[in-house]
């Protein structure tokens, strides 16, 4: 546990010293933000009726700026570091250590996220402000991070393409724009069709930014809630087993010549 | 640089796409996803409002293809060699192009087409013009939209070459290149719905909001004459800076790394 620990640690602290990069991550979510809610601004104002489907002005920007902020949790860098890895041949190195692949990527990502970890615990502290019962925020708490575990985990089997694949950069823009749709960035999913909108809900980019910020916007029966932890576990449990298949194909396909 | 010139890049260009076939292939498929994702975001704005801020649901669609048009014009024309810049210049790799018989801005602005870009070119013409089927508009009014949308390309063009350009003067530009990015991410929704300073900012002091939106206007017949030729003003200006700042850039270039 100690030596994943460690992993984090330094991968934190080799973050501190790329300030620069990581203000441009934000930067960046911070502008997603400021065009979608001056759009929505503006619909408000372009029309009669104070309700869409069912969200007033003030819960529809807030929507907004919750699931960008939830948003700075879930990237991608996973992808180009085990795409590079395995392109250039330096997992041989990781496979040879004795830590297990998977902790130590999921150590990293967790170490990338420390800093965003300590700016946001503020505002996972207003949750409990919002009237919720001490019940469902322990839920919600716990459901952050199983998202958390869940989102890493099908990510992390989406970069084992790497074996197969030389550049992977496409695909990383490919994964924020379905970040981008599929979480509900743009717009709550409950817009779309009401069919349509009910499935893609349980889509783990939804699960982890649209049902989680409607979860923590208003108090949903637990029956709810449940479903949606259910589907959390089920993504999760799905891709530790993808992970452990792609892996042993994908070794047995590897070279570790470095291309 | 010539014609026959042009074409060999263009060659190349198509040799280097066959070689990275499935990122290609990933490339087109992620512009097409975004290119998509902003239509049906539009779609569902206007579903609960006829109009935002004077913007019909057609200028909305029209925006989405104008700014898409544009912005993959540029990526298919100029971006491989506004991206390898950097390196050459902080490798010391310059050199090569200097001891060949061409006029190097030019040689370095053209030399690779960026092929994947061309699809989504194809797709909003192709949108827009489907649009455009379903509103009255005469020939002068196309012809004037191609016009504002060739020069919108080449206001992008210039604006990320200055940006580029800074590499002569320092070392790590790589934040800085995202920066019109940005700016041309904001212009890809109506200027209205901005705060009065910003819209300001962007209309008149960097024209981004020009640049990108006034096709738009052209097919409402809306273009203010003042708005356009501040644009060209503005346009020839920048050719000029960048033109200074590449004899004043490769100046100062060492050819050492």
């Amino acid at each position: 546990m100690k030596k994943y620990w460690r992993i984090s640690w330094s991968y934190f602290l080799s973050q501190l010293s790329f300030r620069w990069h990581f203000l441009l991550g934000f930067l960046t979510n911070g502008l997603g933000l400021l065009i979608a809610y001056y759009m929505w601004s503006g619909i408000y104002q372009s029309q009669e009726s104070q309700l869409i489907q069912g969200y007033t002005k003030g819960q529809m920007l807030q929507y907004i700026v919750l699931t960008n902020l939830v948003g700075v949790f879930y990237s991608f860098e996973t992808v180009s570091l085990l795409s590079t890895l395995i392109r250039t041949g330096k997992l041989s190195i990781h496979l040879m250590r004795p830590v297990n692949l998977l902790l130590e990527l999921f150590s990293i990502f967790i170490g990338g996220k420390l800093l965003v970890i300590v700016l946001i615990v503020p505002v996972l502290g207003g949750v409990f402000g919002l009237g919720h019962s001490f019940l469902y925020s322990l839920l919600l708490v716990l459901y952050f991070f199983c998202n958390v575990l869940m989102f890493f985990m099908v990510v992390s089997v989406i970069s084992l393409l790497g074996f197969w694949m030389i550049q992977m950069w496409p695909l990383r823009g490919i994964l924020n724009v379905s970040y981008l749709i599929l979480g509900g960035l743009y717009f709550p999913i409950d817009l779309f069709p009401e069919n349509l909108g009910r499935i893609m809900q349980y889509n783990p980019f939804s699960l982890v930014s649209y049902a989680f910020v409607r979860s923590v916007q208003t108090q949903l029966p637990y029956e709810e809630l449940s479903l949606y932890l259910l589907s959390v576990f089920s993504w999760t449990l799905g891709s530790v087993l993808l992970w452990f298949l792609g892996l042993r194909n994908g070794l047995a396909k590897y070279e570790g010549m470095g291309a | 640089m010539n014609w026959k010139l042009y074409r060999m890049f263009v060659g190349h260009s198509i040799q280097e796409l066959l070689a990275y076939r499935l990122t290609a292939v990933l490339v087109v498929i992620f512009g097409l996803f975004f290119f998509f994702l902003e239509i049906l975001a539009g779609l569902i704005y206007y579903q609960f409002a006829d109009e935002i801020f004077g913007w019909t649901r057609l200028d909305y669609l029209s925006l989405i293809c104008v700014t898409t048009l544009i912005s993959s014009l540029y990526q298919l024309f100029f971006i491989n060699g506004q991206e390898s810049l950097s390196e050459l210049v902080v490798d010391g790799e310059l050199d090569y192009m200097f001891v060949r018989p061409v006029n190097v801005f030019w040689y370095h602005a053209l030399y690779r087409l960026d092929w994947p870009s061309s699809i989504n070119v194809i797709i909003a013409l192709f949108v827009q013009i489907s649009l455009v089927r379903s509103i009255d508009v005469d020939f002068s009014q196309l012809f004037f939209y191609g016009l504002l949308v060739g020069n919108g390309v080449w206001f992008l063009f210039l604006v990320n070459h200055m940006v580029v350009m800074s590499v002569f003067w320092l070392e790590r530009i790589s934040k800085l290149q995202g920066l019109p990015e940005y700016l041309v991410d904001l212009a890809g929704r109506p200027s209205a719905i901005y705060p009065r300073g910003l819209r300001w900012l962007l209309t008149w002091v960097l024209p981004f909001f020009l640049a990108l939106q006034l096709p738009v206007f052209a097919l409402q017949k809306k273009v203010s004459w003042l708005a356009f030729i501040w644009l060209i003003l503005l346009n020839g200006c920048l050719f000029l800076i960048v033109k200074k700042l590449w004899e004043s850039g490769i100046k100062r270039y060492a050819s050492t790394n």
